[in-house]
């Protein structure tokens, strides 16, 4: 067995106990390994309508299959469990060097049942497994617990954990790993917080055979490449002077803005992915003003560039490289002589600078620093709490809450302080905040008043910072998939750039931005091919660099033969497990959709995103009937036995 | 022969960072919205090329389809704006 370490750990925090499951060589090949193996394994061993915040709810840590092979671009987890947000399937995904350290210690998923008394820390080595006291840790933020923890440990331990925001079961908790990487999304943080498990410490030793190490080595010299050389030295001349007009216009022309390899990749290397937060503001993918703005009007280039790529240069300490990548978009960053002070700490994405920048209209990165900061330090999920804190603001507007509601402070558009007070009331379920503990679509019911109309979300989860009116395929994929409000599950932009499939040579019909006829089924397409990345623990900033190997990859790694199209046929089985696990909870594709704010009804008069209303049903029915599903988004009996999943 | 005055805008991002250029070009009266491009080509020395995907043109703060309105009339004053889209994040 090379690739994988053909085994599961089980925990118990019921009985304080664990066992060893071995998993089938056939079970590997059927989903590969992340949330496949973690969808199939949930789907056989938890019962049916368990609460999400009770001990019967599993949670399960996986690494992909490709992780820890040195593969690049490898080291993803995915944590998986039935989401208190939305009461179906959540699942949420890190980088980092939490991944590999799964394999080395020699399991390819660890899975909690059960609830421990008191709170409690798991500690897997290669050689022991232990359910530890962690009194001590409880109440202390992530970095803390880190720090801690190395200071009891050792610093060779790879530590992820929950904040304040999970003890607390906020429902848009994550769970953090290397202080301040995030697996954020799907309320997974309070799952973990509701089994009293603080934190899961791994020290490995196993090293993972792989079954062609030199294969695999020339395939990652092969994906480098175009990373490693970056623009050319000519081109970055040319492209500089260009910018500085310092070049004659006949040898200006044929300088294009269009975004190449080369661009993006050292964009995100200079900047991460905060490299084009000023141009999705204008442009209209980042929204504004809780999704009611105009960048170009309520939070103008001026502003917006404020909290975007050169302008957070100078707070870059040095950059953070998740295990086995050779592209590096992390950083840490520091702010210093300011209210918002903040010591090393993580530089905030691009979801997290547009969430409390454009949409929170705040044009201060000092404080977005500190605020992601504190998000991370107390375990909240950025995209949900900046989300549920621009919706606060917008009833405080409209009067909906008042100071008796937050403790006498005012909530405004552009104010930080009002945001650092408010995300520290979620975490710690304090007055307004407990409400928004719970995320918008609940806080809508409770506060009221038509708040409901403004409340951002797709199926209980907020929406990241891409607006299908820019883009409508990103609606398409926040309502189709199985974890609603996703920019990462899907398509992403994708289909609507037109560009080329992550891998295989499959040739795709382009789609016009804003025709809906034969969406669906590039997203179909897409989407399946996203969950083949997602099962091998891939980034999907590897599909930057155009079609890569995926199935070379696997047989250097694994020694499997599978082809491109073998590869599309798991992605689809995934996929459908995965839809399957919501029908099961009575959770119905039909029920996903979203706020007539973001379908552009009625559409917006001005900017970029003008007269623009987008028609998700053309492209959801467009989409279930690509995978051979009914209108209602119910996978097909024949087409599941063909993929060999068992249907009831 | 009265020229009239067209406004323009780009954003855009390279390596380097966030782009932003503003000029004017001037031209008779009637241009057409392919003309004022292939203008502001020539001056900003940029290839503005309509048909990269995904490309956002406003004419006047609002959103213009370039495949339809290529042949569209533009009036002296006229403010066009033209945004490269961001490659996600």
């Amino acid at each position: 067995m090379c690739g994988y370490c053909g085994k599961i750990l089980w925990v118990d925090l019921d009985a304080g106990s664990f066992k060893v499951e071995n998993v089938s060589d056939h079970v590997y090949r059927q989903v590969l390994g992340g949330y496949g193996l973690g969808v199939k394994i949930l789907l056989e061993k938890q019962p049916q309508g368990i609460d999400p915040l009770g001990p019967d709810n599993i949670l399960g840590f996986l690494p992909g299959l490709l992780t820890g092979t040195g593969a690049f671009f490898s080291s993803r987890y995915m944590v998986v469990g039935k989401s208190p947000l939305t009461g179906g399937w959540g699942d949420a995904n890190s980088g980092g060097s939490f991944s590999p350290e799964i394999k080395k210690c020699g399991f390819d998923g660890i899975f909690i049942r059960g609830a421990a008394a008191e709170p409690v820390y798991l500690y897997v080595t290669g050689d022991k497994v232990e359910i530890r006291d962690a009194g001590h840790l409880w109440g202390l933020d992530t970095v803390q617990t880190e720090e801690r923890l190395a200071v009891e440990l050792g610093s060779g331990i790879k530590v992820a954990s929950i904040g304040p925001a999970g003890e607390n079961l906020a429902l848009i908790a994550g769970i953090i790993n290397d202080k301040g990487r995030a697996a954020a999304r799907s309320g997974l943080g309070a799952v973990m917080g509701s089994k009293k498990l603080k934190a899961i410490v791994l020290n490995g030793s196993h090293k993972i055979p792989v079954i062609d190490l030199k294969g695999l080595k020339h395939i990652n010299k092969l994906i480098a490449a175009p990373i490693r050389k970056e623009a050319s030295r000519l081109e970055r001349v040319v492209s500089e002077a260009a910018q500085q007009w310092a070049l004659p216009p006949l040898l200006r022309r044929g300088y294009n803005f269009k975004p190449t390899v080369k661009m993006i990749v050292s964009s995100l290397k200079k900047y991460g992915t905060g490299a084009v937060t000023a141009v999705a503001v204008e442009s209209g993918d980042a929204p504004v003003k809780n999704w009611n703005g105009i960048g170009l009007l309520d939070f103008p280039w001026k502003r917006s560039c404020k909290i975007s790529d050169r302008k957070t240069a100078k707070y870059f300490i040095k950059r953070f490289h998740c295990a086995n990548c050779p592209l590096g978009c992390g950083a840490y960053v520091s702010v210093k002589g300011s209210k918002y002070q903040t010591k090393e700490a993580h530089r905030p994405e691009y979801e997290t600078a547009a969430v409390f920048g454009s949409n929170l209209l705040i044009d201060s990165y000092e404080a977005i620093i500190k605020i992601n900061d504190r998000c991370n330090r107390l375990g909240l999920d950025t995209i949900s709490t900046g989300s549920c804190v621009a919706f606060a603001v917008e009833c405080f507007e409209k009067g909906l809450i008042g100071h008796g509601d937050t403790g006498g402070f005012k909530l405004s558009w552009g104010d930080p302080e009002g945001v650092l007070q408010v995300i520290e009331d979620i975490a710690f379920r304090r007055g307004l905040g407990n409400v928004l503990a719970d995320g918008v679509a609940r806080a809508a019911q409770s506060i009221g008043g038509g708040s409901e109309d403004f409340a951002i979300h797709a199926g209980g989860q907020e929406l990241p910072m891409h607006d299908p009116r820019f883009q409508p395929s990103y609606g398409l994929t926040y309502v189709v998939d199985a974890t609603p409000g996703r920019h990462t599950a899907g398509a992403n932009n994708y289909v609507d750039l037109g560009a080329s499939p992550l891998f295989g040579a499959y040739k795709l019909n382009k789609v016009k931005k804003y025709d809906y006829h034969g969406k669906g089924k590039l997203q179909a397409f897409f989407s399946k091919q996203f969950q083949v990345l997602n099962c091998l623990g891939l980034c999907n900033f590897s599909g930057f660099l155009g079609p890569l190997p995926y199935g070379d990859m696997i047989r250097a790694a694994a020694g499997w033969e599978v082809s491109d199209d073998e590869l599309l046929d798991i992605g689809e089985r995934v996929l459908t497990l995965r839809q399957l696990f919501n029908l099961r909870e009575g959770v119905l594709p039909m029920g996903f959709s979203l706020p007539d704010r973001v379908l552009g009804k009625p559409p917006l008069k001005t900017g970029p995103t003008s007269e623009v209303t987008i028609d998700l049903e053309t492209m959801r029915l467009d989409y279930y009937k690509a995978l051979g599903w009914n209108v209602k988004g119910m996978p097909d009996k024949r087409r599941c036995e063909q993929l060999n999943i068992e249907v009831d | 022969m009265f020229l009239a005055k067209y406004f323009y805008i780009i954003r855009s991002y390279s390596p380097q960072g966030s782009i932003s250029k503003k000029g004017i070009i001037e031209h008779g009266e009637n241009i057409t919205l392919e003309e004022a491009l292939q203008e502001i080509t020539k001056k900003a020395g940029v290839d503005l090329n309509p048909f990269q995907s995904n490309v956002v043109l406003l004419v006047n703060d609002k959103r213009v389809d370039w495949n339809e309105e290529m042949s569209m009339q533009l009036k002296g004053g006229a403010r066009l704006m033209w945004l490269t889209p961001p490659f996600g994040g």
